[in-house]
């Protein structure tokens, strides 16, 4: 008798105590338009699902984030949560303002095995995990089909190699005097990470392993590079412009990203098509990727910290995942997302450019997760500009780079 | 004469050129507001050729533009009428009284317009912090409530004024702060027009600072709002420049107002920017 009366009043004082004890999260985050609106639906029905949880959404513009964040940190002012551009998470992962996520994933049995590759390279610092993808983009081949018939060539065939890539671009050049591929030639991290496709696609690697030491002055890089050099300057269908042919019908191919396939659509009025980006002969496939992650700081108590791994938790299961991609664009972080019926006849019927970018998750490689990557990427540009304009030749160049990058790495 | 005339006509079609290269970012932007997505990556056009107005009203809609307004309103009030007094009174001390270490003082004061903001954004932060200000307009006010570069202003216009006037008032009993209010600001109103407009361009332009001071959607400015169209995943420009034109208006209509006073002001300390 006195047990029961014991039982009823811990039920009682624990069902108070969770009442009492509502849970106020503050989300730092810099998805705009369509992106902000799906994110708050997601919050508002977690909300409900969740009483006792409130999730305070804060919006700051892209480029200001980390600014943000950083004097957040600083001054001790930090949210709860928040997400980052997957490029800025060394540096916030060193800041030690960040809470190790590993027990919450152990607890929760999240499977990590169902991500893709490449995403999960960031957020590890010295064997701990701080973060998690959320979600996920990549590059991919555009081509103009309209000029591709004006040129005698199959609108429905991309290339696949860069065997191929020229021939095209040699035609297209000879057939319609527009340029066949556009490069994005206005240095910083927008030809770097378009140029490490080509490299990863011809074999080379950026930095060597442990990223202790830059490697892109192999044979490899430089055989990528001086395929981008003969483009623009021994065979002339690649010009050194500002960017933008592509969408005026003044190129026929260009590499962008994933995003594009919603935007491009409203922006160009000729026939669009997309494929995987073609990669050198003996090669392999290989892509660049960007995205977010989400992460928990260091200073919430053990009970808010809960909550919000509670809430980040489902956000990445896999039916959350599916409406959050087909909502916002966004590319798959899992493969159970990408392989999800749903979502693939969401793509097939709604974003059909979209397919290739969805199946080059498999292979979409990180940049190196390293705390002064911006300094290297513009390094590593400005020596891709030098090669392009003819100044340097490409070994000299890359060699150059090399030299510049090898102090940022210490 | 006939050479006269020619002249003139040279001199007008400089003029004209001038004119044109200064407006030319306007009018890129109004017809860029005026145009269907479609035709975005058409080359810019002078005259609108699409009248797509719907534009606006997307834009405005986007985010609370109209809370957005008020917020940079008292905050661009709060920041000129603070910098205008207190640099006013700071460049008249500098300018007529004498103390120790004066001219060092000032110099110190210009000195600090060598220190770029992102170095004292952190310290800033963290004092506007510790106040508790975070989300108020104290943050966004109170550390910007004078300004070196105004105060420079005000101290090389009153060196110019005749210090006749002031012995004369002196003569007649008045105190400094009389001589400062009644005889000094009111032959002041030049400089006073012109580093109110710097102190408006300033503020209304501000982004960074209240960004960083304000999380809440109800205390962000219309620089903050702008931000909103440059996604990190592609700029919708049609909506940006709609709203930029809507953001500018207010700065255009000032220096308008002002211009005449702040021309006066700008040739009278003998500045050029």
């Amino acid at each position: 008798m006195k047990a029961h009366w014991l039982k009823v009043i811990a039920t009682t004082a624990v069902a108070l105590l969770s009442l009492g004890t509502a849970q106020k999260l503050t989300f730092w985050h810099y998805w705009d338009g369509t992106n902000g609106q799906v994110l708050q639906g997601l919050i508002e029905r977690y909300q409900k699902e969740h009483p006792g949880v409130t999730i305070e959404a804060v919006f700051v513009p892209g480029g200001e984030l980390l600014t943000k964040l950083q004097t957040a940190i600083t001054a001790r002012q930090t949210p709860t949560m928040a997400i980052s551009d997957l490029v800025a998470m060394p540096l916030l992962t060193r800041s030690g303002a960040l809470a190790p996520l590993d027990d919450h994933i152990r607890q929760s049995n999240l499977n990590l095995a169902d991500y893709f590759p490449g995403p999960l390279v960031y957020g590890l610092y010295q064997g701990k995990r701080y973060s998690l993808p959320v979600s996920a983009s990549n590059l991919g081949l555009f081509w103009n089909k309209n000029l591709f018939r004006a040129a005698g060539l199959d609108p429905n065939r991309p290339p696949r190699n860069w065997d191929e890539l020229l021939r095209y671009a040699r035609q297209i050049k000879e057939k319609t005097g527009k340029w066949g591929l556009e490069l994005f030639t206005q240095g910083g991290e927008g030809t770097t990470w378009q140029t490490q496709v080509y490299f990863w696609g011809a074999g080379a690697e950026f930095l060597g392993a442990n990223n202790t030491a830059p490697a892109f002055n192999s044979a490899q890089g430089v055989r990528a590079l001086q395929f981008l050099v003969d483009l623009v300057q021994k065979e002339k269908v690649a010009p050194v412009a500002p960017w933008g042919l592509f969408g005026r019908g003044e190129a026929a191919m260009v590499m962008d990203g994933s995003w594009m396939t919603q935007f491009f659509p409203q922006q160009v009025n000729f026939e669009l098509g997309a494929a995987a980006f073609p990669f050198a002969p003996g090669g392999r496939p290989a892509t660049n990727m960007g995205g977010e992650q989400i992460f928990i700081f260091q200073n919430a108590d053990a009970a808010t910290a809960k909550a919000a791994w509670d809430f980040i938790n489902w956000f990445s299961s896999t039916p959350v995942q599916v409406e959050w991609d087909r909502g916002t664009g966004f590319l798959p972080v899992r493969r159970s997302v990408a392989n999800d019926p749903a979502y693939r006849a969401w793509v097939s019927n709604a974003r059909p450019l979209m397919r290739p970018f969805v199946d080059s998750m498999a292979f979409a490689k990180p940049r190196p997760p390293v705390a002064r990557y911006p300094q290297i990427s513009d390094v590593f540009a400005r020596y891709v500009q030098e090669a392009l304009l003819g100044r340097l030749s490409p070994k000299e160049a890359l060699d150059r780079a090399a030299q510049e990058v090898t102090p940022l790495l210490r | 004469m006939k050479a006269r005339a020619l002249r003139t006509a040279l001199v007008h079609l400089l003029l004209a050129g001038g004119a044109f290269l200064s407006a030319m970012p306007f009018l890129w932007m109004l017809t860029t507001a005026l145009k269907p997505e479609s035709a975005l990556y058409q080359p810019p056009l002078l005259f609108p050729a699409h009248f797509q107005w719907e534009n606006f009203a997307k834009a405005w809609q986007a985010a609370p533009f109209p809370r957005f307004f008020l917020n940079s309103a008292v905050m661009t009030a709060g920041i000129v009428l603070a910098q205008t007094l207190f640099s006013a009174m700071a460049g008249y001390a500098f300018a007529r009284m004498r103390f120790a270490g004066r001219d060092l003082l000032f110099f110190g004061v210009l000195g600090t317009m060598m220190i770029p903001f992102p170095v004292t954004l952190i310290p800033s932060f963290l004092v506007v912090n510790w106040l508790g200000w975070i989300d108020t307009y104290n943050a966004l006010i109170v550390p910007r409530a004078v300004s070196a570069f105004a105060i420079f202003l005000f101290r090389q216009f009153f060196l110019s004024l005749p210090r006749e006037l002031e012995e004369a008032a002196l003569m007649d009993g008045a105190g400094r702060l009389t001589i400062f209010f009644r005889i000094v600001l009111p032959l002041s109103t030049p400089v006073i027009a012109a580093s109110a407009i710097f102190s408006f361009l300033f503020a209304w332009n501000d982004f960074l600072w209240p960004l960083i001071v304000t999380n809440s959607p109800d205390m962000r400015t219309v620089q903050v709002g702008l931000a909103m169209f440059q996604g990190q995943y592609g700029v919708f420009w049609t909506l940006l420049s709609a709203a930029a034109t809507i953001v500018t208006l207010p700065a255009v209509l000032a220096f308008l107002a002002a211009q005449r006073q702040f021309i006066a002001g700008i040739t009278n300390t003998g500045l050029k920017e």
